[in-house]
């Protein structure tokens, strides 16, 4: 009988929460990682090549641009799938939570993903959304695109909108109680996959604005375009 | 047994989205050690290929520079 598995209550709970004790954190390793974390971290300064980007000869200076460009392309490869490494791990934890609280229905789901999301969603709205980044074979670009949302992943999309824009959740949550689900959630879902598209490419041609600035000479033909 | 001193490190230099960090400090203390094990090795991965990265580009750089004509 299967499905029994997770319905008893008695024993057999307190059996598996003295199994499950021992797979998080301690409370010292928890409170080891809180004191650690709270400490001040300064990053060590990027080392950067010391050239003026406009005494360079044009040939050289394309060539810096190529390698920039390549160089970028790469790094969002990396980053796109770190990304998706870390939103699965997060949809995992969200999925075991669901089970174990007996979380059957959409809402009681979201409202649990309410709890944890908040934190990373903000960030996850800009980065990683069930980002694909596919290399055209013909033209060698790397071209950005979104897979499709199951529920669990449009709740992570709401949740992170919802930090963005401020009051957006609070209106998205009473329209789907009252509209349903599929009306408004999936149609706002769309739509801020959309928008975290285009803030994604905003946010890589920024980074690659903020790379040629670290070339000393570059950022100042990049200030004189403020004319 | 995981290594806490070593999961902060990795948080500290990990090169994240805005609010990530702190986000993922919030969440770790709910989280199985399997799963923050996965975490320290989606990071760690990451850091290394994004530094590889970045040595690539500042060596060939850096050949390109030298090429005085």
């Amino acid at each position: 009988m299967e499905g029994n598995r997770f319905g008893g209550e008695g024993s057999f709970s307190l059996e598996r929460r003295e199994s499950e004790a021992s797979v998080f954190l301690t409370p010292e390793q928890i409170q080891q990682f809180e004191q650690l974390s709270a400490e001040v971290y300064t990053k060590p300064p990027e080392e950067f090549i010391a050239a003026e980007f406009n005494e360079l000869n044009p040939e050289q200076q394309e060539g810096i641009e190529g390698l920039e460009k390549e160089y970028k392309n790469a790094q969002l490869v990396v980053r796109g799938s770190a990304a998706k490494s870390r939103l699965q791990l997060l949809g995992q934890a969200i999925q075991r939570a669901a089970k174990f609280l007996d979380l059957d229905t959409k809402e009681k789901i979201m409202s649990a993903a309410l709890e944890v999301i908040p934190y990373v969603g903000l960030a996850y709205a800009f980065f990683g959304k069930r980002v694909v980044i596919e290399k055209d074979p013909e033209t060698g670009q790397h071209g950005v695109s979104f897979e499709d949302l199951s529920i669990l992943d449009r709740v992570i999309y709401l949740a992170g909108e919802a930090l963005v824009s401020g009051h957006a959740l609070r209106g998205a949550l009473n329209s789907i109680k009252r509209e349903g689900w599929k009306k408004v959630a999936v149609p706002f879902a769309k739509k801020v996959a959309q928008d975290s598209g285009q803030l994604l490419v905003r946010r890589v041609k920024q980074g690659v604005e903020r790379e040629l600035g670290a070339l000393p000479g570059k950022g100042e033909t990049i200030g004189q375009e403020e004319e | 047994m995981v290594d806490i001193e070593k999961l902060v490190a990795l948080l500290n230099s990990a090169d994240l989205p805005e609010g990530e960090r702190e986000a993922w400090i919030e969440l770790v203390p709910l989280l199985p050690v399997d799963q923050i094990e996965e975490l320290m090795v989606t990071l760690e991965t990451e850091q290394s290929q994004l530094t590889a990265l970045r040595q690539d580009y500042l060596t060939r750089a850096q050949a390109v520079i030298d090429e005085s004509s």
